[in-house]
């Protein structure tokens, strides 16, 4: 049996050993794919060694099998299959559990329907907010930006604001929780309560 | 002096320094990409403040932003030598994608580029993985033939406005003039 990519959702077990720096970088590839295929919680019980080589994972049995994750894999609806003369173990989970949808299809168009080169739906609102000197909302698909501008306006009198000869660009970003921005709801510190 | 406070919801947490980083990051790209664009040195001593809110965020972050702040400027005024029309392409096996969604942009190396339609020239190209060099022309042309289509609709609804505005004035002088219609409505 050859190595099966991650992105077919394939897990290759296989028990032999290898060096310790190749173990821990594809124990990091293991983790996230079981993180992204929602088996985070039953994989953490176990800490095997895994191997990871090109796009291919495979866990080996050195010093501690993982069992538990192939149970919990097999939980989840992997089908498996042995190859007992190579001495590895393939697990395959369904698609609707496979760790990366595909991101563009054999007939060219991409996982929300649209063709490679075409936009999401744009809507441009001008002036949204008319206490500001200038305002606009700009939407692309479900990606929502607005933008106020105050000024020009006298710089404060402080440090290094006010340029001589010319204006200065003073730019400030709000990112609030709850837009979705990757790293800013969901990823948090963890002593943070 | 420049204040700003607005209330969200939930209070926004800079949690991770990183997060942090990323947002000063965020905000240096758009400054850098306006400041040779912007008419700077008709206001000497004076600043212009551009102040950006994130609603929603579903991939092309860096894009929507450009081209709200481009829109936000024209609309206040500030004299700029041209529009910037930023666009985010993907590359995905030798395919490039456009307008990226979350689910892209995490997964394949993408390029986000501003573009100044009418020169054709580049403001802005920030690349946050890695992407091989052979495909950097082909890219860039592709950017510079979508930044032309936003363009089009970009100066399309600086034109609807400035439509609007026009004939609210109209109406405000012929009413002066001795018309007497009423109050004027500027809708949008």
């Amino acid at each position: 049996m050859e190595w099966r990519g991650i992105e077919q959702g394939f897990l290759i077990w296989r028990p032999k050993p290898e060096t310790t720096a190749r173990k821990e970088r594809g124990h990091h590839v293991v983790q996230r794919f079981v993180e992204e295929s929602s088996l985070s919680s039953q994989f953490s019980t176990t800490n095997g060694p895994a191997e990871f080589e090109g796009e291919s994972v495979r866990l080996g049995r050195r010093h501690n099998p993982p069992v538990l994750a192939i149970f919990s894999l097999l939980f989840y609806g992997a089908y498996a299959s042995a190859d007992l003369s190579a001495d590895e173990l393939i697990l395959t989970l369904p698609p609707e559990r496979q760790s990366r949808p595909e991101l563009l299809s054999e007939h060219n168009f991409r996982a929300d329907g649209r063709r490679p080169n075409e936009l999401r739906a744009l809507s441009l609102f001008i002036s949204p907010h008319a206490q500001s000197d200038g305002s606009a909302t700009v939407t692309h698909g479900l990606t929502s930006v607005m933008v106020t501008v105050h000024g020009p306006h006298e710089a404060p009198r402080s440090k290094a604001s006010q340029l001589h000869d010319r204006g200065l660009l003073s730019v400030q970003v709000d990112v609030p929780g709850w837009s979705g921005a990757s790293g800013s709801g969901q990823r948090r510190g963890r002593n943070d309560k | 002096m420049s204040f700003s406070c607005i209330f969200y919801p939930t209070p926004i947490l800079f949690t991770t320094e990183s997060l942090c980083r990323r947002i000063l990051e965020f905000a240096a790209n758009i400054k850098a990409t306006f400041e040779p664009v912007v008419q700077l040195s008709l206001y000497p001593r004076s600043q212009i403040s551009i102040s950006v809110q994130v609603l929603q965020s579903d991939g092309s972050l860096l894009q929507a932003a450009i081209n709200a702040t481009t829109l936000a400027l024209i609309d206040a005024g500030v004299p700029m030598t041209d529009y910037i029309c930023a666009i985010t392409c993907a590359l995905h096996d030798n395919t490039p994608l456009l307008d990226v969604n979350s689910l892209e942009e995490s997964d394949l190396p993408n390029l986000t580029v501003g573009v100044l339609p009418r020169s054709g020239k580049i403001s802005l190209a920030t690349l946050e993985t890695q992407l091989s060099v052979e495909r950097l022309p082909e890219i860039l042309k592709l950017t510079g033939e979508a930044a032309k289509a936003l363009h089009v609709e970009m100066m399309g609804a600086v034109k609807a406005r400035t439509e609007r505005l026009a004939r609210a004035m109209g109406a405000i002088a012929s009413d002066r003039s001795g018309g007497g219609h009423g109050d004027v409505e500027m809708e949008g």
